[in-house]
């Protein structure tokens, strides 16, 4: 403990510390204080019905007193070049949008891939006629050929 | 009046780069030493870097997301982001302590604890919230008189005078047991 000569200590900060360790923890909500009650504590806005759950949640909460008092006396610490230079790359990594690989455009026109289809048609259709024309050739032949041999034609010239 | 407290936070949310490195450069210095003051007395001084790291991911992150939820007119900036830091800080410390740790890692106990020895228990209501928090930041956080004032904005002699009432009601609860 730091302490003024004009107000030396009468006791044993060993012994005080000892005993403030002993001393109940609050549990539930008391114990934690909400953001805005913390900020409103820094601020030195904070109502006074709050004043009293927040010094005792800090209380209780080594960390968090430690940290908001070094906040309240305005604390600062020499941040190490490289650290900063990271925090720095970070946060531009994280803020600068990526810029996209650029995609060369298509050529094809709109209308590519239907022109594909009509032609694909226009080819499908004449030769699905030309596949029925042949085979209504050969169905004829075969029919006419089954019909001299079953009047006998075939059977008489041949045997 | 923090240097952070004129940043345009607007400029930051248009993920203006200058303006982020401009914030960088103001803000870490006084973030470093709030994550400093929480991790270092336990022990843990070589993660304030990676929990400094971590707040400043945060505010980035998912198009200012954190960021976005700071509102002036319930606080200024430099005190949103004092909070934060300070929960983040207490919330590693939270998680680190929660990680399981090996039974090589767990100290002995030098002397076995005496056999039907009780606690001394104080009564909760012995001490007022602020007496308590005056005599932990005077006992336990080694803080002045004058820094002691200004943690909690009062005067140097209110924070004497409360400081001694504690110290009385402490010696009137303990007089029979003769600890001071």
């Amino acid at each position: 403990m730091k302490d003024e000569p004009m107000n030396p200590p009468d006791h044993d900060p060993a012994a005080i510390r000892a005993l403030l360790d002993t001393l109940p923890r609050p549990q539930g909500e008391r114990a934690i204080p909400t953001a805005d009650d913390l900020v409103g504590w820094l601020e030195g806005t904070l109502p006074v019905d709050r004043l009293a759950a927040v010094e005792a949640a800090l209380a209780q909460q080594p960390e968090l007193r430690r940290a908001l008092a070094a906040a309240r006396l305005a604390h600062e610490e020499n941040v190490p070049a490289a650290e900063l230079a990271a925090l720095e790359n970070l946060v531009i990594a994280q803020v600068v949008p990526v810029v996209p690989f650029p995609v060369a455009p298509s050529r094809a026109s709109r209308w590519a891939m239907p022109l594909a289809a009509a032609a694909a048609v226009a080819l499908l259709v004449p030769a699905w006629s030309i596949g029925s024309s042949i085979a209504e050739q050969k169905r004829t032949a075969e029919d006419r050929l089954l019909r001299e041999f079953l009047n006998g034609g075939v059977m008489k010239g041949g045997l | 009046m923090h240097p952070l407290d004129q940043f345009d936070v607007a400029r930051l949310l248009r993920a203006d780069a200058a303006a982020w490195r401009e914030f960088v450069h103001t803000a870490a210095p006084r973030l470093r030493a709030i994550v400093s003051r929480a991790l270092a007395p336990a022990g843990r001084a070589a993660d304030v870097a990676d929990v400094l790291q971590d707040i400043f991911a945060r505010l980035c992150r998912e198009d200012f997301r954190l960021l976005r939820t700071f509102d002036p007119q319930r606080g200024r900036l430099s005190a949103w982001l004092a909070v934060l830091t300070a929960r983040a800080a207490v919330d590693h410390l939270r998680k680190v302590r929660a990680a399981p740790a090996s039974l090589d890692a767990v100290p002995e106990p030098l002397v076995a604890p005496a056999s039907g020895a009780t606690a001394l228990s104080l009564p909760p209501d012995l001490l007022s919230p602020q007496q308590e928090l005056i005599l932990r930041l005077c006992y336990q956080d080694d803080l002045a008189v004058a820094e002691i004032a200004a943690v909690l904005r009062t005067q140097p002699q209110t924070v004497r005078a409360q400081r001694h009432k504690a110290l009385e009601r402490l010696r009137a609860f303990l007089a029979d047991r003769k600890f001071f």
